[in-house]
């Protein structure tokens, strides 16, 4: 009974709504990181190995 | 030529120092709770006294080694890496301090109330309302020092590793508020707000993303930080990094549900649940593979670097660990390990395997450079390792055949169609020689994690005396812009355009609380679809007319269920499966949970489930049970309660109770409330005079095993009801 409950009160939409806001989301960030030059990718990556440089 | 002018910043080493001591210190203690744990579960007479049972400590050693264990060494991560990663000194030092004896205290609290039986009873939710407060004021501690240090940084861009700090910041804070939303019935006793399905979809929303917001992402951000370090490369791939990040914290959130499949939660909530956990798999080997691969060309210091060690195999198991969740996750698995040992198994590979090497491994790695001297015993760290292994490996293969055989026999059918092991005990019994295996496994873990504690101890002692902090030239920033406003809109837009010169994603890196805001507005996304939903269908959740509220006394019964942490090995949720209907009885139904405040389904079955235990066994089959389980079931594991049978019961505070109750939506009348004391001792006097008919013994009205003996009598009846219109609303889901 609970389940044809849930079934008719119209939930399914919110299920929906969080899939297509998974897929918006996931891609900008592919997009973001498409527009990323290599270059920028490796200074990035380099930046916890910089504080050795910088140490006395 | 331009030249770039230099700073000095004094990098606060010290509060790091105390927390990788509070980390080992607090790691050994818990691991020890674990083992006696262990023990206890292939021994019984292990459970000593009232306050050192299984179910008293088993909250405390998932706090001790969660919040103690773990938390310190996210704390000593975030403080260590945090200030070299923005080229400053923490925020504040009486805020760091504060933050670190406020965590301690809050860790002392808890090894005192838990086994006291002072208990919410919501997994890693344990801990009674006042010291939930206290959480939350160390928490705002810690976020305001982070944030105060995140705007006074030298370095522009954000690091990948503080972005998973963020994100464990903020959320940890959301998903405690909300989870501990309680109404207090005294200093040390509270009802959640919440109540039955509601309750339980919001501790799992909480319990899973404890998981992840705890155990996970701050470890993830660590792992950036300290294995570039400890390999000496750049981690493997930014932009997989940033991809990790945004799909981790989007997707985690969602997947709480998975832990309430076939229970009574709406079907469309646990399959977006199921949904979003396999799509978590990507992600998290994404950050696998983007950690191991930071390995690139350093493989071969394998071979005597300890720290590396600890770290792939770490890693390894994260991998492994984040396999094994999706695939449980999925319905039709998860209808074969849940309540059983494999949960227990795929706990520990990931506490164990994932959190304890990652920590350690950075604890080896940090040792040297926080006293300023070379590592005791590398031989000895290396041997840690190895036993820690071995250990890990006997512990989860012995758990992974105890959780299989346990749900292969529970839902077992013989030839005629009827159970073939109809009686629970049968099923515990084959699992013995397993809980021993584990027993073992856990002591090789533990001695490795004392081995880690004395090299630990030898190094600090051979550490020259006066420890300054490390002291460090870094460029001045030059990034900062003057807080002006742009006298047109040519400015700005210049501005902007520089701005966004190094990259889009950077431009965010720059600006963190954007950064911040995006991310909570990922995991408030998940948050508000799953849960809103539910709440706006309260009305709507299927009232059963004969379900009523308990009786006073079996309230007291209750919390006394509550205090002895029951829950731990008793669910009190029959799926519609074949077999347990057969075992147990009808199955559970939302409607029946309207006035559990909170829900006590459980999510381990040690003994059976309780649903529907009520007038199952007359009140003296009840009485013994709790005192002594093996006068009744000779196998059991269950530990002996005697002290309920000379614990004077105390309605001193039943009144306010039912009080609380009703402000909850509990439907007592202003008399039932006022009358709340001598209803319960009429009913006490009615049970002690049944069990002493019953051939038991006398002097028991005033005992707490009688309020117990109320509640077990109680559960699951309701429905069987026929007055009030019940049956119309058992036709099934």
């Amino acid at each position: 009974m609970f389940r044809e409950l849930m079934q008719t009160a119209g939930l399914q939409m919110w299920a929906e709504i969080g899939l297509v806001a998974f897929c918006v989301a996931f891609g900008a960030v592919v997009a973001y990181v498409l527009h990323m030059t290599p270059k920028e990718a490796s200074d990035a990556a380099r930046i916890p190995l910089e504080d050795e440089e910088v140490t006395r | 030529m331009t030249t770039t002018s230099m700073q000095t910043v004094r990098y606060d080493d010290r509060i790091v120092r105390w927390f990788v001591c509070a980390t080992v210190l607090w790691g050994i203690v818990g691991m020890l709770v674990g083992v006696i744990l262990a023990l206890q579960m292939a021994w019984p007479a292990a459970n000593i006294g009232e306050y050192l049972t299984f179910g008293r400590l088993r909250p405390l050693h998932t706090n001790a080694v969660i919040f103690a264990f773990a938390g310190n060494a996210i704390f000593a991560a975030v403080y260590y890496s945090t200030q070299r990663l923005l080229k400053t000194r923490m925020a504040h030092g009486a805020l760091s301090w504060t933050h670190f004896w406020g965590w301690q205290a809050i860790i002392v609290s808890a090894a005192i109330t838990l086994p006291l039986g002072l208990t919410q009873s919501k997994e890693y939710a344990e801990l009674e309302w006042p010291i939930d407060i206290a959480i939350a004021v160390v928490w705002v501690v810690f976020a305001v020092n982070f944030f105060w240090t995140l705007k006074k940084r030298r370095e522009k861009h954000i690091y990948v590793a503080i972005w998973f700090y963020i994100a464990t910041i903020v959320t940890v804070a959301i998903l405690h508020i909300v989870n501990s939303l309680a109404i207090p019935a005294g200093l040390f006793k509270s009802y959640s707000v919440f109540a039955g399905s509601h309750d339980a979809l919001i501790q799992w929303w909480y319990g899973h993303n404890a998981v992840a917001f705890f155990l996970t992402t701050p470890f993830l951000g660590l792992m950036y930080y300290f294995l570039p370090k400890a390999a000496n490369r750049p981690v493997f791939s930014y932009k997989l990094s940033i991809v990790h990040f945004w799909s981790l914290v989007f997707l985690y959130i969602w997947a709480g549900p998975h832990h309430l499949h076939y229970t009574a939660l709406p079907e469309w909530a646990t399959t977006l649940g199921m949904v979003f956990s396999v799509m978590l798999w990507m992600p998290s080997w994404g950050g696998m593979i983007n950690g191991l691969f930071t390995l690139r060309g350093a493989w071969h210091k394998l071979r005597d670097d300890a720290v590396l060690k600890f770290f792939v195999v770490g890693i390894t198991f994260y991998g492994m660990s984040t396999f094994e969740g999706p695939m449980m996750s999925i319905k039709s698995v998860n209808a074969l390990s849940h309540y059983t040992d494999w949960t227990i198994a795929h706990v520990h590979s990931g506490a164990l395997g994932w959190n304890g090497f990652i920590a350690f491994g950075m604890i080896y790695w940090l040792l040297p450079k926080l006293w300023k001297t070379e590592i005791w015993s590398k031989g000895m760290a290396n041997l840690h390792f190895w036993i820690g292994t071995i250990g890990i490996l006997l512990y989860i293969v012995a758990m992974y055949s105890a959780g299989v055989t346990q749900g292969l026999m529970w839902r077992a059918f013989d030839e005629t169609g009827r159970l073939a092991y109809p009686d629970f005990v049968e099923t515990v019994v084959q699992l013995v020689p397993m809980y021993w295996v584990r027993v073992l496994g856990g002591c090789l873990y533990f001695i490795g994690v004392l081995l880690g504690g004395v090299n630990m101890v030898m190094t600090v002692l051979k550490s020259p005396g006066r420890l300054e902090d490390t002291e460090v030239q870094v460029p001045a920033p030059d990034w900062k812009p003057d807080v002006r406003i742009s006298s047109n809109i040519d400015d700005t837009l210049n501005s902007l355009e520089a701005a966004t010169k190094s990259g889009r994603h950077r431009l965010l890196e720059g600006w963190p609380l954007v950064f911040t805001v995006l991310t909570v507005a990922g995991i408030s996304i998940g948050s508000v679809v799953e849960i809103v939903p539910m709440l706006l269908v309260r009305s709507n959740v299927p009232t059963i007319r004969s379900v009523t509220p308990y009786t006073a006394l079996e309230l007291e019964g209750r919390d006394l269920y509550i205090r002895e942490g029951c829950v731990g090995c008793h669910s009190q949720m029959i799926r519609p499966f074949r077999d347990e209907i057969e075992r147990y009885g009808e199955y559970s139904k939302p409607g029946e949970g309207v006035y559990e405040h909170p829900f006590l389904w459980g999510s381990k079955r040690t003994g059976p489930d309780l649903a529907r235990l009520g007038t199952k066994y007359p009140h003296l089959w009840h009485v013994r049970h709790m005192e002594d389980p093996r006068s009744t079931t000779p196998p059991s594991l269950m530990p002996a309660y005697p002290h309920l049978l000379s614990n004077t019961l105390d309605l001193g505070s039943t009144q306010t109770k039912l009080d609380r109750m009703a402000m909850l939506g509990v439907p007592y009348s202003i008399e039932e409330i006022n009358d709340a004391e001598a209803t319960a001792r009429a009913q006490a006097n009615e049970i002690a005079d049944e069990v002493v008919a019953q051939g038991g013994p006398d002097g028991l009205a005033d005992k707490e095993i009688v309020a117990l003996v109320a509640y077990l009598q109680r559960l699951g009846t309701d429905i069987k009801k026929r007055e009030g219109g019940a049956s119309a609303d058992l036709g099934g889901q």
